[in-house]
């Protein structure tokens, strides 16, 4: 009697065990569920600032090692929230925010690029922002910059109620790549730096620039590419010389979805890319290769394995690129090369956007997360500088009088000086590579949405060097913003399949492995249906 | 009752003699394999439909109505309490209670009837604003859906004006396999329970049991306390494997659900259909996992061997172990390190080492692509593989040839057999038996093939590369956060069946070469 008890004791407590385990995650099922649309009127100035919340970022926030705590503590003091940070590792970041979706463990408050954002929207995991923003001091604010609604309205996408709505805040523009030609090449092949700065060449001139930059040197090749194509949009931006007007994946043409990738134009494309890799004007070895080692063949020391052009981000880079290049013992002038006429305009890729999550609306805090700390970052005060340049005595300061400051010796042993003017600001010694200055924070000063108060964008009075702010404006002045691609379920489904097709034929044609017709041949054979299936599903939106 | 042994007078109900120890009463029989297995197939089939699409009704990114089971019915506590039955009548089985566990295995049944004609499902219909209030559902009756069909009728906004438009579709039913199989576990569970096929596969000794163990005799709970301290110690490792291993396979029954971002929801075998069906890359991946593996575990065992050998034969001993360490040295280099030094070596630039010779002899105009190229990679993996794991496999070979005793080779070698005959017929029949265990051992892991190939795969050679592992990398992080965790879950349930088989087949073929299983 004793051991059957023990026996059938062990049974239920097995069974409970499993049944317990089973349950775990079964979620809502079963509840008889007609929704909830959670829309309400808010009267937003009586909007009370949020309790302790956590905010995901990437490392395009300081980090802790480059001084991140003085940042977090400097906003504290600022705004007065109480924000717990939280920081996965930049090149898994994605990895990462997936994961928190995934176990329900959202933060409050997270960085997303634009296909996340329609993505999150529409699965309904973000909190629709759209009222909050017509009523933020930012809008109202007279201060931002004339692109500004273009930007916003980049951040309007589907929701899961199936209304547009804008669910995510950049605080700056998405930037863009642009051509950076070094002047040391130019002038080694016998030509003048001034002739093409601001020159607006042909295909066929540029090609021209590349096969005198190539005989002039001793290197393999004239262009460090980061792969053959980019892995998010607008994909062509490290070789737009090439890719022209191609498009790499499904665009709006003539009001239908058509595949920009099976067009005479990215054939053509292809093309010109095999032919530049066969004359050694591209590095054959960009196959796989990283933004890293790119830029690193750009500062590669190694005549044989230097690079002499570089398609690469416009703004702050164009100072980094410079300061890179000078600590190697490099030649730093460089010049950025206007778009050619094939290509008309560089393309400004979508900005990075700040979404607040349901989990924050679950607990009543969406509105006030708004208000205090993302209605703030573009203050035109002192949190925009915060946002802007980071802690003040950590990452930048302003000195009463004319003061100098070295920084760090580098790998060679030189040491740079820096002259801080009386009353300005000056970016100090990064704590992480104290051999370079800070360059900014989170908000690129040049491509911020709205002004400070005194009325400038930041670059001519505070820590923007005129290098920057020339780059900068020459890209203005020559690009167009990208265009997002609506997300529909066939096109979820196989766009991860499809594209990793492209990509293979991409780099099969570039390494000569492939003719671009056998290359075209095998996309149709292999994910043609998918392809079909996609843009069915996209020209339905249309209807 | 007399003790069938020593005739001794037993006491009432004693099923083991006090004077002789011997057993007496019913012998203990076999366990009924096949009825667990039936239970394991009844268990497999609550995850599968019931009833059945005859088309995919997908409007506004939410599969509708596809598929019903256990999983979306509106009362999920019949699913559990399904669940517990099963797992009841595998006690039983396990207690050699055949009888109890046939029942469980009928109520089992029963339960599946009454939920399939006596509750609601679960309809996904469409999103809500928030997902915290999750998706909008209706109720539906199984018998209504396979006489009238199910229409879905919606309202999808215009991506150019934002204007609407009413899209409606129809669907018509028909019984799922999740009931056929049901069926079929059931017969097995009952025929099983009456079958012994295990006898057919043991032989029987001649020997009295409680001679086969020190403890025979025993009750369980008298083993677990008489070992109490072994058990304790083992405490730590059972639940660390009870959460890391088996807590995890619960996620298995993703595979059968629609899973973006998060709040999955059943969609029976929609994934299966689509793996199968439509989707080029998944077999390319499957067929380039074996070939790569098997072809992998060959080479590197055959190089093993012959490092081995040759070591072997090496007199001096400091230069035996200087070269040992070298090659010990590259398994302890992580991928990318190897990686980067073959890239280093093989690149196609003129600074790489390899092509330059190539040129300079004139075997080739041109240098070759070794490792972006479809042609060349495959040859490449394996040297990369050879170089850094060769060193390593040769441990147990060495062992092996440091266990063959001297006296054989002094006979052979004064009956005049030179070191090569020596080898033929005293080294290499010793380390026969290490070898094909060896690769017994190494065959069950082909399907684990992952770190590797991620790390040496470019976009130019994922026809030849990609392998099961990377494909579910890439399915599940690399479309900018589209990816339908059910979907991957799929992928990996399969590559984990094809290995379970594996794993099985080796541990059987382990049995017949060794004499022991592998698991």
């Amino acid at each position: 009697m004793k051991k059957t008890f023990k026996k059938i004791a062990a049974v239920g407590l097995t069974l409970t065990s499993v049944m317990s385990l089973v349950a775990c995650g079964s979620g809502k099922k079963g509840s008889d569920n007609k929704g909830d649309d959670g829309d309400k009127a808010v009267d937003w100035s009586k909007v009370e600032k949020p309790g302790k919340f956590t905010v995901c970022v990437d490392n395009t926030v300081v980090t802790e090692a480059n001084g991140g705590n003085a940042f977090y503590d400097a906003l504290k003091e600022a705004t007065g929230l109480d924000i717990e940070w939280v920081r996965p590792d930049h090149k898994s970041y994605y990895e990462s925010v997936q994961n928190y979706f995934a176990t329900g463990d959202a933060p409050d408050v997270v960085l997303l690029s634009s296909d996340y954002l329609a993505l999150y929207a529409n699965s309904g995991y973000l909190w629709d922002m759209t009222d909050a923003w017509e009523n933020s001091a930012t809008k109202n604010s007279g201060r931002l910059i004339s692109s500004a609604d273009k930007i916003m309205n980049a951040n309007s996408v589907l929701g899961a109620d199936g209304e547009y709505g804008i669910y995510g805040f950049s605080p700056f523009r998405g930037n863009g790549c642009c051509t950076y030609v070094k002047t040391a090449w130019l002038e080694a092949a016998g030509l003048k730096a001034s002739d093409y700065e601001k020159k607006e060449m042909t295909f066929s001139e540029y090609y021209d620039l590349l096969k005198k930059l190539k005989a002039a040197s001793s290197s393999d090749y004239v262009i460090s590419a980061p792969g053959w194509i980019s892995a998010e949009a607008p994909y062509t931006n490290y070789l737009p010389e090439f890719y022209q007007k191609a498009n790499y994946t499904f665009y709006l043409k003539d009001g239908q979805f058509v595949d920009g990738f099976s067009e005479q134009a990215m054939q053509d494309a292809l093309q010109r890319i095999q032919d530049a890799v066969k004359d050694g004007i591209i590095d054959k070895e960009s196959n796989g290769q990283g933004t890293s080692d790119a830029r690193n063949k750009f500062f590669s020391t190694n005549p044989k394995t230097e690079s002499g052009v570089f398609t690469y981000w416009a703004g702050t880079w164009a100072d980094t690129l410079k300061s890179n290049l000078s600590s190697k013992g490099l030649d730093d002038n460089l010049i950025a090369i206007y778009p050619i006429k094939e290509l008309g305009a560089y393309t400004e890729r979508l900005s990075t956007a700040w979404a607040i999550t349901i989990h924050a609306y679950e607990n009543g805090n969406a509105e006030g997360i708004f208000k205090y700390f993302i209605d703030t970052m573009l203050d035109g005060d002192a949190v925009q500088m915060l946002w802007t340049y980071g802690a003040k005595g950590t990452h930048w300061d302003v000195y009463d009088k004319d003061t100098e400051f070295t920084l760090a010796a580098d790998s060679k042993g030189n040491v740079k000086t820096v002259k801080a003017t009386a009353g300005k600001l000056v970016m100090l010694p990064s704590p992480e590579t104290p051999t370079a200055q800070v360059k900014k924070n989170h908000i690129d000063p040049v491509l911020s949405l709205a002004n400070f108060k005194d009325g400038t964008l930041g670059a001519a009075s505070k820590g923007v060097s005129d290098n920057v702010a020339a780059n900068f404006e020459m890209f203005s002045a020559h690009s167009e913003v990208a265009t997002p691609l609506p997300m529909t379920t066939a096109l979820a489904n196989n766009i991860s399949d499809i594209n990793a097709e492209r990509n293979t034929v991409i780099a099969n044609v570039a390494t000569g492995q492939m003719s671009v017709a056998d290359g075209m041949a095998e996309y149709k054979k292999v994910v043609g249906d998918k392809v079909e299936e996609s843009l069915k599903s996209l020209n339905d939106l249309l209807k | 009752m007399q003790c069938k042994s020593c005739q001794a007078e037993l006491p009432k109900k004693a099923k083991i003699c006090p004077r002789c120890g011997t057993m007496n009463g019913k012998p203990k029989t076999n366990l009924k394999v096949l009825a667990v297995a039936g239970f394991v197939i009844m268990l497999v089939g609550s995850l599968l439909p019931f009833i059945q699409a005859d088309k995919v009704i997908e409007i506004n990114d939410v599969l509708e109505a596809y598929s019903f089971g256990f999983m979306n019915v509106s009362v999920p506590v019949m699913w559990y309490l399904f669940i517990a039955l099963i797992v009841a009548g595998i006690l039983f089985l396990v207690a050699r209670k055949e009888i109890f566990a046939i029942v469980c295995g009928i109520l089992a049944a029963v339960d599946t009837v009454v939920t399939f004609f006596g509750f609601d499902y679960v309809v996904t219909v469409g999103k809500n604003k928030y997902a915290t209030a999750g998706y909008r559902t209706a109720n539906v009756k199984l018998t209504d859906l396979l006489n009238n069909g199910y229409t879905a009728s919606k309202e999808t906004t215009s991506v150019i004006d934002h204007s609407t438009s009413v899209i409606t579709e129809t669907a018509n039913y028909s019984v799922g396999i999740g009931l056929f199989v049901i069926a079929i576990g059931l017969v097995f569970v009952v025929a099983g329970s009456f079958i012994d096929i295990m006898k057919y596969f043991k032989k029987d000794l001649g020997v009295d049991a409680k001679y086969l163990s020190n403890s025979i005799n025993q009750s369980i709970s008298q083993k677990i306390y008489y070992y109490r301290g072994f058990y304790i110690m083992f405490l730590p490792v059972f639940i660390m494997i009870i959460i890391f291993n088996y807590l995890p396979m619960l996620g298995c029954r993703y595979a059968f659900t629609r899973y973006i971002v998060a709040n999955p929801y059943y969609a029976g075998l929609y994934h299966f259909v689509a793996m199968f069906t439509n989707d080029t890359f998944f077999w390319s991946s499957f067929r380039n996992t074996l070939i790569l593996s098997i072809i992998k575990l060959i080479l590197n065992t055959g190089f093993a061997v012959i490092i081995s050998l040759l070591l072997n034969e090496i007199v001096n001993m400091l230069f035996k172990k200087t070269v040992q360490t070298i090659v010990y040295l590259p398994h302890f280099m992580s991928w990318v390190v190897v990686y980067s030094v073959f890239k280093m070596l093989l690149s196609v630039n003129t600074t790489g080492v390899i092509n330059g010779f190539l040129i300079n002899i004139g075997l080739t105009n041109d240098p070759i692509p070794f490792l972006a190229d479809s042609r060349y990679w495959r040859g490449t993996y394996y040297v990369m593989n050879i170089w850094k794991d060769t060193g390593w496999g040769t441990v147990l070979f060495l062992a092996t040839l440091s266990g063959i005793s001297p006296d054989l080779y002094e006979a052979a070698q004064i009956d005049g057999a030179n070191r090569f005959k020596r080898l033929i017929y005293i080294t290499f029949p010793a380390l026969a038996n290490t070898i094909i265990t060896v690769f017994i051992l190494n065959l069950a892991k082909v399907m684990n093939l992952y770190e590797s190939v991620f790390v040496t795969m470019s976009d130019s050679v994922t026809d030849v590369a990609q392998v099961l592992q990377t494909y579910v990398y890439y399915k599940t992080f690399q479309g900018s956060g589209n990816s339908d965790y059910g979907y991957s879950t799929a992928v990996g349930l399969f590559k984990s069946f094809v290995g379970m088989i594996l794993v099985l087949g080796c541990n059987w073929a382990s049995k017949k070469v060794r004499g022991r299983g592998i698991v």
